[in-house]
């Protein structure tokens, strides 16, 4: 009697408890289904369409895949995929600087904590911020171009972000220079997990800095050099506040890229449906990227 | 003796090396002060001083003059706190049930959850666009509030952190008499309290920073976050250029004021999760 009241007792507990989880759950998973999957399958129907924003719901029309086909042929969607691949490069940039200055801020530095700060400003600032500081700093006249004359007697120094064969680099370095100081401080979180008796042990058997930073170091580091890879990459494919900013795509098409293109078509255009269609292409990048990245790194990652 | 000596300069040396690139890399800001307080016709001089020869702070005035710069200021201010305290309530509650409540659909739910990690907002904020003109929240802060209420990577966060609470606390609760929505709110969410910082720290910064979705969501002037409202700014006065770098130092003080108040928080946080960007 007394036993069977207790499991009732237990069962009714679970019943509550499975009701206050739905409960909590709710606001935001409906979040979730309301502003990402719902818009998601929108983007996704809509890049099956013709669509002219101006004419309201009724211009939607189907397509099939039309609006992909389009992309193929399209002059500015092969720029934005080619920079975005350029773009690619201030992942590894990043990360080996980082790499360097972890391992020399984590051991060989004084006042260490102080100087993390100054090198993490540029991760916090708001990229607009960043783009409007470096239109002026790049600028014809401006001190880079005055230091590279007077300094370093470069007697034509480049155009940067005003030439089309600059704007990318220009682009990359500032996103370096964003980028450093949060690399740097997730690779140090890495390197404090590192056990001192390998170096120690390392050091017994004669191995100079150099030496245990590559055979040590590094190796231990891999899984947070994978998640850098990882979220690098995938921002790679995002970046639009600097191009929209600084260069908005010029000179001619030369900076533009995936997200910029999107921005074009969609909203200055109104072609919502091939916009759509840049957009699904931009998912479907990131998405294979990062599950061959994942494949990948049996290859190299120790855990 | 030498070992150590030689130690103690290496450590001199790499100080001073890492402290030059510093200053090189703190330049754009240096800068960016010095020249906010130079008149307009000094801002190209060369050689460059970083001390302005002469000062005047005409562009700091004309910055707070501009009544919009506050109204930028109110506005983003109002957007980060809605979406900053809309995210912790949502996303706490969702993590509390992930990491401490059993029900049905759990597993399935939670990997639906990280899936959606995937998902890049810069490619459903065409849809939004369109959702929010249909429903008239197009040009309204809500568009930017609701959707900032959701982040699967805070609930993801956050439920790390209950999951390190042990369960006999809750355990306790419930001999006591404790409902779980008590448990939660007076006994395991307290206990969290340095990852909700963290959450919060991480979604207003978010919220601050954020160009991309204002600038498609938000039309009136009036409304303008400091980002988009910072970009007006510098295109409707191109070149004047002393006074753009005002109002750029004007618009990075608060995220700089509270990333120096709340450092701790901040850098524990990429140290723990390593997640942000």
């Amino acid at each position: 009697m007394k036993k069977q009241s207790v499991v009732k007792r237990n069962r009714n507990l679970r019943q509550s408890e499975e009701f206050t989880a739905y409960a909590m759950l709710l606001p935001s998973f409906l979040g979730v289904i309301l502003f990402l999957i719902v818009p998601l399958v929108i983007v996704v129907y809509l890049s099956f369409n013709e669509w002219n924003f101006a004419q309201g719901l009724a211009g939607i029309k189907w397509n099939g895949l039309d609006n992909y086909i389009r992309l193929f042929q399209d002059e500015r969607v092969k720029i934005s995929i080619a920079n975005n691949l350029i773009y690619l490069l201030n992942v590894p940039i990043t990360i080996v600087l980082a790499v360097l200055l972890a391992a020399a801020l984590n051991k060989y530095v004084f006042f260490k904590k102080g100087i993390r700060v100054l090198y993490y400003l540029p991760f916090i600032s708001s990229m607009v911020a960043v783009s409007v500081v470096f239109r002026n700093l790049f600028s014809e006249s401006g001190p880079v171009n005055q230091i590279l004359e007077n300094v370093f007697n470069v007697s034509e120094p480049p155009g940067w972000f005003l030439s089309s064969a600059w704007v990318m680099p220009t682009i990359i370095l500032i996103q370096v220079w964003h980028d450093l100081g949060n690399s740097t401080m997730i690779l140090i979180a890495g390197m404090q997990g590192i056990s001192r008796d390998l170096y120690e042990a390392a050091e017994v058997d004669g191995a100079n800095g150099w030496q245990r930073l590559r055979r040590i170091t590094v190796p231990l580091l891999t899984p947070y050099l994978f998640f850098l890879m990882v979220i690098g990459v995938m921002n790679s494919f995002k970046v639009y506040d600097v191009v929209k900013v600084l260069t908005g795509g010029g000179p001619g098409q030369s900076s533009n890229v995936l997200v910029y293109a999107v921005y074009h078509y969609g909203f200055k255009m109104y072609e919502m449906g091939y916009a759509s269609a840049i957009s699904v292409l931009v998912f479907l990048i990131i998405m294979a990227i990062t599950i061959f990245q994942f494949a990948g790194q049996k290859k190299w990652v120790n855990y | 003796m030498t070992e150590k000596r030689k130690a103690f300069l290496l450590k001199v040396l790499m100080t001073i090396i890492i402290l030059g690139i510093a200053i090189v890399v703190i330049y754009p800001f240096l800068w960016m002060l010095s020249t906010s307080f130079k008149r307009e016709i000094d801002v190209f001089d060369y050689p460059i001083k970083l001390i302005p020869e002469t000062w005047n702070f005409e562009n700091f005035r004309k910055v707070f003059a501009d009544n919009r710069f506050f109204k930028f200021y109110k506005n983003s201010l109002f957007i980060a706190m809605c979406s900053v305290a809309g995210n912790l309530c949502l996303s706490s509650t969702a993590a509390y049930a992930f990491a401490r409540l059993r029900f049905r659909g759990r597993k399935a739910i939670f990997a639906f959850y990280m899936m959606t990690l995937m998902i890049p907002l810069q490619i459903v904020l065409l849809p939004k666009f369109i959702i929010f003109q249909r429903i008239g929240l197009y040009d309204s802060y809500l568009a930017l509030i609701l959707p900032a209420m959701i982040s699967p990577f805070a609930t993801f966060f956050l439920r790390q952190a209950y999951m390190s609470i042990p369960m006999e606390l809750t355990e306790a609760g419930l001999i006591d008499g404790a409902s779980q929505w008590r448990i939660y709110l007076k006994l395991i969410a307290p206990l969290a309290k340095g990852s909700m910082v963290t959450v919060g720290i991480l979604a207003f910064i978010d919220s601050w920073n954020d160009y991309m979705q204002p600038s498609i969501l938000l039309r009136s002037v009036e409304k303008f976050t400091i980002p988009i409202g910072l970009e007006w700014f510098s295109t409707s006065n191109s070149s004047n250029y002393a006074l753009i770098m005002a109002a750029t130092v004007v618009s990075l003080i608060p995220i700089l004021l509270i990333f120096i108040l709340t450092q701790k928080y901040y850098i524990e946080s990429i140290a723990a999760s390593g997640i942000k960007g």
